[in-house]
């Protein structure tokens, strides 16, 4: 399994844990998840948006324009109540699954 | 022409109007600011938006991720929903259920299920899962699976989505229409028209009726907002059929005023007392789905209601 198929899925958990945070844009949202995995989750930046105009359709995230004086203006993303309620039951679900994986792959080890 | 200028051009191409303006500027912003992170690195402005373009991705690709996430279907999925209307007209034509044995409209289809399974069941699909169902109906022997399994997959589909199931009765639909509305024979030209190509049959308005079809089809899937697909395809699809049943009543009218150029065995006592009881039960079939998707949205909320503190 390559690691586009990995990440298939996991894209708007990662997205909604970041807006958790705070409100971004989502040049600072590829700039975000490159950091933090050091460089693993180095997405092609334009399939970002596709992720985030879905997750605003669904209403998880709201967006709003901001003028810049020295640059292009930034639309920011937030997360909404029901978008709260997502990331936790994503994270639920991430955890249970990655923890069994992990055992199964573990005993398949030994 | 920059090469940000010529990639938002491109992009702009495969993005459905009401979105075009917020999304280019979205994509513009991120191409700046990428441009000048490699500017900062050392590039020139040109070579710095050519590798930002790079990083982005493929406008094409990404412009039609963007359609999809949506809700815009391409036309490509059109052609694939209409596909079983243009099979129901070539069954009208005597030239698919004659010729092609069931093996092999098995196989198609099949080929069909395994190509829609690969792009997580596309909305087209739903339309081709009526056309298997149809094939049920071709020998008597598979009759009972066909009455059995049919209605309870269109009840549960509508409870989700009333769309889907209304995409899955519409080869159905289009078959009552063509069957039972009008009957072979009922109306045999003698003098010109298009009764002369193909004897004593009304295949053209078979043809005209799946062309009306399709662009209803077509107009309720590539609604610029899929908001107003639902209202496109339920008005589009009922209208058709009434349009359907008015046709049959003028055909009438104008066989029996020009007996020398027509003739029918339909009267306006048949019409009434069979094809227009028909004719609504077509109606009926295309609203049914609706019809069970409101009766569980209702019971649903009642629940709701029911488990709120006093």
């Amino acid at each position: 399994m390559s690691k586009l198929d990995m990440r298939t899925g996991s894209t708007a958990v990662m997205v909604l844990r970041l807006l958790a945070e705070k409100p971004m844009y989502g040049y600072q949202i590829v700039k975000e998840l490159q950091a933090r995995s050091e460089g693993y989750f180095d997405l092609e930046q334009g399939t970002l948006y596709p992720a985030l105009h879905r997750l605003e359709k669904d209403g998880l995230v709201d967006s709003n324009w901001e003028v810049v004086e020295d640059g292009p203006s930034r639309k920011y993303y937030h997360i909404t109540e029901a978008g709260q309620d997502e990331l936790e039951k994503s994270v639920q679900q991430w955890s249970d699954f990655s923890r069994h994986l992990l055992k199964l792959l573990g005993d398949a080890a030994q | 022409m920059s090469a940000i200028e010529q990639y938002l051009r491109e992009f702009q191409n495969t993005i459905p109007a009401h979105l075009r303006s917020d999304a280019t500027a979205e994509v513009h912003s991120h191409l700046e600011e990428l441009t000048r992170e490699w500017q900062r690195r050392g590039l020139s402005r040109s070579e710095a938006e050519r590798k930002a373009v790079l990083q982005f991705g493929a406008p094409r690709q990404i412009g039609h991720q963007w359609r999809r996430a949506a809700g815009m279907v391409d036309w490509w999925d059109i052609l694939l929903a209409a596909l079983p209307i243009l099979g129901i007209t070539g069954l009208g034509w005597e030239l698919v259920g004659k010729f092609i044995p069931l093996l092999m409209y098995l196989a198609i289809f099949g080929l069909g299920a395994l190509v829609a399974w690969r792009r997580s069941w596309p909305t087209w699909w739903y339309a081709w899962l009526g056309w298997l169902f149809l094939a049920l109906l071709v020998k008597p022997e598979t009759h009972w699976a066909f009455f059995i399994i049919f209605p309870i997959l269109v009840t549960l589909l509508a409870v989700d989505s009333w769309q889907h199931a209304t995409l899955m009765t519409l080869p159905f639909t289009t078959y009552l229409a063509f069957a039972t509305i009008i009957q072979r024979q009922q109306l045999v030209t003698t003098g010109w028209g298009p009764g002369n190509i193909y004897p004593g049959n009304i295949i053209w308005l078979e043809t005209a009726f799946s062309i009306l079809w399709i662009a209803v089809l077509a107009a309720s899937l590539r609604a610029a907002r899929p908001s107003r697909r639902d209202i496109y395809l339920l008005a589009g699809l009922v209208g058709t059929q009434l349009i359907y049943v008015g046709a049959v009543a003028l055909m009438i009218v104008v066989a029996k005023s020009f007996p020398a150029y027509f003739v029918t065995t339909l009267t306006p006592r048949g019409l009434l007392l069979q094809k227009l009881p028909l004719g609504l039960a077509t109606i009926g079939l295309t609203l049914y789905p609706l019809f069970v998707w409101l009766a569980a949205r209702w019971i649903s909320r009642s629940k709701t209601r029911t488990g709120l503190p006093a």
